[in-house]
């Protein structure tokens, strides 16, 4: 990985890469506040919903968290943080109860997108910029590092369970490191900043680590080292498990269940139905009663699940949750890769168009890259490829224990994938 | 004490420029600047302008059933094997609304005129308050952040 620790050692790193994302951020912003109000017009709707959103799991998948190094969000906060920042410890309560907020943020993002509308429209989206880029610039003035990264950002938590997933691992020499009295890949040093996620590279994992390169830049002992892992095995290592974090697994599945089933006939169905249990019409109403259903039956069929182990296994109910939920988080990543890949490969060409247009260019085609039959099998290939890493994740992460205690776990990661080749079955609608 | 003092100011803050959102999004009406239809669970009565909006038609009931089957025809159903690849764009936005078609049949989902410009301004007030606490906080402190005396 010596090509990897040169980039990130290399003073250009991350800046290079930063600065245009940071432009292009800004065009993108201006483009969904005062651009076309057709989302198939708008180049800031097709670079965040068409490009941006489909890539960015691959991007965890292969680099881990290496997008949160270039993120302008993280750049405006360390914009903030130099000429405003106040440099405040993180208080308790976002140590302990970060994930849990990022959780209902995550729900909260989904739920506000069926209801007000924010991929559909440019106007939404720009107003959601605007409320994360609010929250980004508080936590950047008042506390230390990249607090929001690292405890409030909902793509952070995401990006975090995903990138446990991912290829790339830094750790560091720990004989080196136990006798190193400076810290300095934690403290920094007069050049460069400290970790920025408030971490040591001999202990963080890539569900934290963002690969900025500053402990390669700051560390005077060359400890610091880049490898290449299998994908998943950052999964079967863990040994304190989180609740918080295994449910936000759960809670990404549910969602992705949501986003493609709200494309179904059954759909208003289902509408029809709460509209007569419930006597209302309105429409947000009616959707926060099937969401929160969807999501509760989600977490439910894993508590089921866990319960039946604990029942084998004789552990705790919540133990069980806790560890086996990082066992569906490829099946989780294969999903949203498969749903957002018929968005990218379908729709893709119209990034290109609507970049056009900003020059006073109008070009007008297909938006599609691939077929859509060619697109199915590409999305039954990743469910396939997110089915078998779960199966491993969860044989590993049983490891030491009875064989029994697993076997709940395994019957659910089938039932989810049954679900998902199901609604991948079904026809779905473009975004823009 | 001082925390206190720092939360109660972002949270006036934070309500003042809701505030100042929803106070221009009231008196908005007849909007001149660049705004947009987003979905709301609000029930309005404007079907005209439901009618003419290109981009997130929230159609009614009837449209709902005559839109299902122009969403299969145009081809994007994975399933049916019936679809075309080469749509154009324009086959797109009209994918768009049958899947609005889809999502607004029974629970309809309204619309409602957003004018973004409150949006901005809140966001540029909440903004320049928070960075004058935080730069009113700083000045508080030492160059080694320990409080000045």
């Amino acid at each position: 990985m010596n090509w990897l620790a040169r980039i990130l050692k290399s003073s250009l790193f991350p800046g290079v890469l930063q600065w245009p994302t940071a432009f292009v951020f800004a065009v993108i912003i201006y483009q969904l506040l005062y651009g076309p109000d057709s989302s198939s017009k708008n180049f800031g709707t097709s670079m965040t919903w068409v490009l941006w959103w489909p890539i960015i799991p691959l991007i965890f998948f292969i680099l881990g968290r290496m997008w949160c190094a270039i993120c302008p969000f993280a750049t405006l906060s360390d914009i903030i943080q130099k000429f405003f920042g106040n440099n405040r410890p993180v208080p308790q309560f976002l140590k302990k109860y970060g994930i849990w907020i990022i959780d209902a943020l995550f729900l909260l993002i989904t739920w506000a997108d069926h209801v007000f509308g924010i991929v559909d429209s440019p106007r939404g989206s720009g107003i959601l910029l605007l409320m994360i880029i609010a929250g980004v610039i508080t936590m950047g003035a008042f506390f230390e590092r990249r607090a929001w990264c690292k405890y409030l950002c909902f793509l952070g938590g995401v990006a975090g369970n995903y990138s446990r997933c991912g290829s790339i691992d830094i750790t560091a020499d720990p004989k080196k490191c136990t006798t190193c009295k400076v810290k300095a890949c934690f403290n920094g040093n007069e050049q460069v900043a400290g970790c920025p996620m408030f971490g040591m590279p001999r202990t963080i994992g890539s569900e934290t680590c963002n690969l900025c390169g500053n402990c390669f830049k700051t560390c005077p002992n060359n400890s610091v080292v880049a490898k290449v892992r299998v994908p998943s095995s950052g999964l079967w290592l863990i040994n304190t498990p989180r609740l918080s974090e295994s449910s936000l697994a759960i809670v990404i599945m549910s969602i992705v269940f949501v986003q493609n089933a709200t494309m179904l006939e059954v759909w208003a169905k289902a509408q029809s139905l709460v509209e007569t249990v419930l006597g209302t019409s309105n429409y947000g109403v009616i959707f926060t009663m099937i969401f929160s259903v969807a999501v509760l039956s989600t977490i439910g069929a894993m508590a089921i699940a866990s319960g039946i182990s604990s029942f084998l296994n004789k552990e705790s109910l919540i133990d069980n949750f806790a560890r086996f939920g990082y066992a569906f988080i490829p099946l989780d990543l294969a999903a949203h890769m498969a749903h957002n890949l018929f968005h990218l490969l379908a729709e893709g060409k119209n990034v290109i168009y609507t970049a056009m247009a900003l020059f006073g260019i109008n070009v007008s085609g297909s938006n599609a890259i691939l077929d859509v039959s060619t697109i199915s099998a590409l999305q039954y290939i990743l469910l396939g490829v997110g089915t078998i890493g779960s199966i491993v994740a969860a044989l590993k992460l049983n490891k030491g224990r009875p064989l029994n205690g697993v076997i709940p776990i395994l019957a659910l990661i089938i039932a989810f994938l049954l679900v998902n080749i199901y609604l991948f079955l079904l026809p779905m609608s473009h975004r823009v | 004490m001082k925390k206190f003092v720092t939360i109660s100011l972002l949270i006036f803050l934070f309500l003042i420029s809701g505030n100042i959102a929803l106070a221009a999004e009231n008196d908005h009406s007849g909007h001149s600047g660049p705004s947009t239809d987003i979905q709301s669970g609000e029930h309005s009565s404007h079907d005209a302008t439901l009618q003419q909006s290109n981009d997130v038609i929230q159609p009614s009931h009837s449209e709902h059933q005559s839109n299902e089957p122009s969403q299969s025809s145009t081809g994007h159903g994975q399933s049916q094997g019936t679809s075309s690849p080469e749509h154009s764009s324009h086959d797109g936005q009209a994918q768009n609304q049958n899947s609005e078609a889809h999502d607004g049949g029974h629970g309809v989902k309204e619309v409602k005129e957003v004018n973004i410009k409150p949006w901005v301004y809140a966001f540029l007030a909440y903004t320049a308050g928070v960075l004058l606490l935080a730069l009113i906080l700083k000045k508080g402190r030492g160059k080694n952040n320990e409080l000045v005396s």
